[in-house]
């Protein structure tokens, strides 16, 4: 009984919690805004001009998008490689 | 380990020696008396004494190394969180280039646009049905 009371008090000393905290890496705050959506054309216009206008805001926009959906894949590569290199 | 950060590591190297002592001390000084009527008790609490100490011993070794491991981690993690935030700024300047990139572009667009408006305008009425199809696939319904 005295020895199991001693071994297991002997184990129990062993217990360790290692303090070495990771935070969660920081996105930027410019990648966090969510893509507008898509301009519609006022419907009662029949001015081509508009139409041009409306389509081109709208290639800008997903220009945008595609340049912030690319900088979210190049911002995880960066951010996971530099994270494995924690060993 | 709790017990090493409640008492100095010495003490435990003490106890070992101790115990050390007193194995060697119940085999070489028999022929004090009283050694000699209590060998065989000294020799149990010795080598009581030497067993923890020994433990002791290599927990603090243990202990050492897993204080040094997390030392090392430490000193990676901030350099990791370096990196990290220097990444995010190279990232948000390449990000502003391109988003000037397309603000120049639109502007572009936008005037050239209003330049030939009155032309195209001239030339193309656009049925209600074209923009409906258009804004329908532009995700408004309504």
């Amino acid at each position: 009984m005295k020895l199991t009371i001693l071994l297991s008090a002997l184990m129990l000393s062993a217990c360790v919690s290692v303090p070495v905290e990771r935070k969660f890496p920081k996105a930027p705050l410019e990648l966090q805004q969510a893509c507008p959506n898509l301009q519609t054309i006022d419907p009662t216009t029949t001015k081509l001009s508009t139409v041009v206008d409306t389509v081109v805001t709208n290639y800008g926009q997903y220009r945008e998008c595609q340049v912030k959906t690319d900088s979210w894949i190049e911002w995880y590569t960066t951010q996971k490689k530099i994270f494995d290199e924690v060993k | 380990m709790w017990i090493l950060k409640w008492l100095p590591d010495f003490v435990f190297y003490l106890i070992l020696l101790a115990g050390l002592a007193g194995i060697a001390a119940s085999f070489v000084l028999k022929f004090v008396p009283f050694v000699a009527q209590y060998r065989i008790p000294i020799q149990w609490v010795a080598g009581i004494m030497t067993a923890f100490g020994l433990y002791m011993v290599g927990a603090i070794s243990d202990n050492n190394a897993w204080l040094a491991r997390v030392a090392d981690l430490e000193k990676q993690v901030a350099v990791a969180e370096a990196k990290s935030a220097d990444a995010n700024t190279q990232l948000v300047s390449k990000l502003a280039a391109k988003q000037k990139e397309i603000s120049a572009v639109q502007a572009d667009a936008h005037n050239r646009v209003q330049q030939v408006a009155a032309s195209i305008d001239a030339v193309c009425k656009v049925p209600a049905t074209v923009i409906s199809i258009l804004n329908d696939a532009a995700g408004s319904k309504k």
